[in-house]
């Protein structure tokens, strides 16, 4: 009895080092573990074909993804929240994604890819920022913007409520947007762009065919049509305005219901004649060897030489 | 002479479509007046090919199908809210949605497949739907005027542009609870003007029928909708 009373009779200046010894250890685990789940990163690299597919989903944040002259596929990711990336595939297919089961975090994540400019891509995200640098495929976030730049051999972005900007030197683009601004430039031959009552501007020095539409948006048209392009613009409310060059050669067709035409022929001098019916002007610039039509219901329609 | 050879299922079908028209084989013809086999076969074939030509070339698909089901849906739900708490283990639950789901997407899989089945008969039989200007594919024209002598033949929308904006806006009413809801509002918004463009247009051309103008308006802005539609589809 007296010996287990000398056992537990722990000297006082012991204790307190045996109590500071634990908890600065139990300290330390809890940081070790707090950093963990502050920063989750990954990185992945695999040699790919050019022509590799990619399918990734990324619901918040934002993505970088850019074409390259390597045979290689890299994704580098990071988060602030501890959150799953899932990746898989092989040199011909590769799924990239964020496992969005994780529950009650915050998912938004910071993702750069690189891959062969040849490949295709499809890229789906809710809240995310897409930009997208000499890449062909689909882009697609519920609420985010889109930015897309370089070379493609075919663009197809489509944002619900964001905006999307598009500047490339494609074949073939088609980009839509609700709310949103939508933006088309560089060297395209193919291209339909559309909102509901997001603003259209298009800048474009040779297009050959192109549909531009609004319900409510502006469209802003500057550039040139190439010989035998056909470029249509509908709206419904809102303006449509047309810069070309004075030495375009085309055909034209303004119609509206009920807004107004107007045609700067100050800066821009029709070939013949100017045929005019209710709300609506028909003429030919130069050898009229394409044909551009607009029509509106309510919006009016502007037409002129670019300053 | 011995009969055991009978004659292809390809003979039959030639020699009883060009029956009623052409002048049949009458080679095929001797061999059916003496085999009773083929006769009957042949009998069964010429059946089938009456009943398939006295069917109905489009079959309708219930008109809008979607509001009773949602209805349907909202009362079971309602029912289970009011009634007294079910005693069942979690696995029982998520089983019973995704009964729910499932059913859900059998109807809207039946709306769509009938609607599908009654394009393909109006492909095979029907009267040719009438083409958009603007989805005809052919060359634009310049045109004086927007009026032109002809009429305008088809100003309402066909009944399967009607069926693929009800069997879009259904699915957009499964998914809207995938929805985060300042993205259906603005889906919502955009529906609003949309729907409001295309009733201000089917008002002036109800006054002006023979509006060409009118007509490749309206079909713009309903291609828009549909666009909006199918965009959303995705966003979930």
């Amino acid at each position: 009895m007296k010996a287990n009373a000398v056992f537990i009779r722990v000297p006082g200046l012991v204790a307190a080092m045996l109590f500071v010894t634990g908890a600065l250890s139990l300290g330390g685990q809890a940081a070790a573990r707090a950093g963990s789940l502050h920063v989750s990163r990954f990185e992945r690299r695999i040699g790919v074909e050019r022509t590799v597919s990619l399918k990734a989903f990324i619901p918040s944040g934002e993505v970088h993804i850019r074409g390259w002259d390597a045979d290689s596929l890299v994704v580098r990711a990071q988060s602030v929240s501890g959150i799953h990336f899932l990746f898989g595939g092989d040199a011909r297919g590769v799924k990239f994604g964020i496992d969005d089961a994780a529950s009650g975090r915050d998912q938004a994540a910071t993702v750069e890819i690189w891959l062969p400019r040849n490949a295709r891509v499809s890229i789906k995200g809710v809240s995310t920022r897409i930009d997208a640098t000499d890449l062909s495929g689909w882009f697609y976030t519920v609420s985010g913007g889109i930015r897309i730049r370089g070379r493609a051999e075919h663009v197809e972005a489509e944002s619900m409520t964001g905006a999307v900007d598009v500047d490339v030197t494609a074949p073939w683009v088609r980009a839509r947007t609700t709310v949103g601004s939508l933006a088309v430039r560089g060297a395209v031959t193919d291209v339909s762009a559309s909102t509901i009552s997001g603003s259209l501007s298009i800048a474009l020095p040779q297009a050959r065919r192109g549909r531009f539409g609004s319900v409510t948006g502006d469209i802003r048209f500057a550039g040139d049509v190439a010989s035998g392009g056909v470029l249509e613009f509908d709206d419904h409310d809102g303006a449509v305005e047309l810069r070309l060059p004075p030495a375009v050669s085309s055909e034209f067709v303004l119609a509206t219901i009920l807004g107004s035409v107007t045609t700067a022929f100050e800066t821009f001098r029709p070939a013949g004649d100017v045929t005019r019916h209710d709300r609506e002007q028909a003429f030919r610039m130069g050898a009229g060897g394409a044909f551009i039509r607009v029509r509106t219901f309510r919006g009016p329609i502007r037409v002129a030489g670019e300053r | 002479m011995n009969e055991t050879r009978h004659l292809t299922d390809l003979a039959l079908d030639r020699w009883v479509e060009t029956a009623a028209t052409a002048g049949p084989d009458a080679a095929v013809s001797a061999h059916l007046e003496r085999c009773t086999l083929c006769r009957e076969t042949a009998q069964r074939l010429r059946h089938l090919l009456d009943t398939v030509a006295r069917a109905p070339r489009a079959i309708e698909s219930p008109e809008d199908g979607w509001p009773a089901l949602r209805s349907h849906i909202e009362t079971r739900q309602n029912s289970v809210r009011l009634g007294p708490p079910p005693r069942v283990l979690p696995f029982d639950r998520g089983s019973q949605i995704r009964w729910r789901v499932a059913a859900a997407a059998a109807a809207v899989l039946i709306v769509v497949s009938a609607g599908i089945d009654a394009r393909l008969l109006q492909r095979r039989g029907g009267p040719p739907s009438a083409i958009l200007a603007s989805e005809s594919g052919a060359p634009a024209q310049p045109s004086s005027s927007s009026n032109s002598s002809q009429p305008v033949t088809a100003e309402a929308p066909t009944e399967s542009e009607r069926r693929l904006e009800r069997e879009l806006l259904a699915e957009l009413e499964l998914r809207r609870g995938e929805l985060r809801p300042e993205t259906a509002a603005r889906v919502d918004e955009s529906l609003r003007v949309l729907d409001r463009a295309i009733g201000e247009i089917t008002v002036a051309l109800e006054r002006d029928p023979r509006n060409h103008l009118l007509r490749q308006l309206l079909a713009a802005t309903r291609e828009r909708k549909v666009e909006l539609l199918r965009q959303t589809a995705n966003a979930s």
